[in-house]
């Protein structure tokens, strides 16, 4: 670790708007991927997963 | 005793076996993002001429490699449905589809934030970048054809044949650094010679990438069952699910 302060590490050396927006995109991108999965699923009246669920012959 | 190599070919089966093992890889990507963020922004030390701008790469890089080999995947899978006629193959080139343009979107992005600092402009037309460009309009292109197609199966070939016609882009944009004078830096990583990073750096990116590559299993095995339920809606063995409330 190499950060001497909370503000070091969000100021990322003068590069916190590339650095944290990068970040920032990547997360967002997934969370409403994952988001948009599951309420595609919701609509399918899919089970959100099926690990518990045991159908038999399916 | 006989293996039947098509055991899980058929929608049927496939179905409950993607839906019992894909949460699995999202806990292995979350694990794996843990470990390989912690090493990118905690361990890693400062570079010597980018500063901590650099550290983009433990994003930039991994997403840039989902983008094509997922891209490349799905190919091969539109390949198989060529090949064998089988619709499971073409609904998980279907389901690949949305997560590859987004990693493809992705690392257009962190690379355009990386370049502003670096090289002073968001955006040049090098090779490596423009092909990347292509990859996302190749992806979009992808799930525009299948959507304006409304027999699924005329679907699945017209967008089997742009995959695989666009597979080319992939080594173009591996070999661009190689091939043309571009700004974009070229390969760290070679198969034939010692990485030109430091390890912990390198580290930091391997795992990321394997974070990336168990959340793409997790959300394309995830949405081909989306897939085979909105196209097999009427089979029997899912009339059990169509009644079940959740």
């Amino acid at each position: 670790m190499h950060w001497n302060s909370l503000e070091e590490f969000l100021a990322m050396g003068g590069y916190a708007f590339f650095v944290w927006s990068s970040l920032g995109v990547t997360l967002i991108a997934m969370m409403l991927e994952v988001w948009i999965l599951q309420s595609q699923r919701q609509q399918l009246k899919l089970p959100r997963s099926t690990v518990s669920q045991d159908h038999g012959n399916v | 005793m006989q293996l039947n190599w098509f055991k899980y070919a058929a929608p049927a089966s496939f179905f409950p076996l993607a839906g019992k093992i894909y949460p699995w890889f999202y806990v292995l990507a979350a694990i794996l993002a843990i470990a390989g963020m912690y090493i990118g922004f905690f361990v890693a030390p400062t570079d010597f001429q980018q500063g901590e701008a650099y550290r983009i790469i433990f994003i930039h890089v991994p997403a840039a490699w989902m983008s094509m080999f997922l891209y490349l995947v799905m190919a091969f899978y539109a390949s198989l449905g060529f090949i064998f006629n089988t619709r499971l193959s073409s609904m998980m080139a279907r389901a690949i589809a949305p997560t590859g343009a987004m990693f493809t979107f992705l690392a257009l992005w962190t690379g355009s934030m990386w370049g502003r600092p670096m090289w002073g402009a968001y955006w040049v037309w090098d090779a490596r970048l423009t092909s990347e460009l292509i990859l996302l309009f190749l992806y979009i292109g992808f799930m525009a054809l299948q959507a304006a197609i409304d027999d699924p199966r005329r679907g699945d070939k017209a967008g089997g044949v742009l995959a695989l016609v666009g597979a080319i882009n992939v080594p173009i944009i591996y070999f661009s650094v190689k091939w043309w004078n571009t700004l974009h830096q070229g390969s760290s990583i070679n198969l034939t010679r010692a990485p030109s990073m430091a390890s912990i750096m390198l580290w930091g990116m391997l795992l990321m990438a394997l974070s990336f590559w168990m959340y793409s299993i997790a959300v394309i095995l995830s949405r081909v069952q989306c897939v085979i339920v909105e196209r097999e809606r009427r089979a029997a063995w899912l009339q059990p699910i169509d009644q079940q409330s959740t």
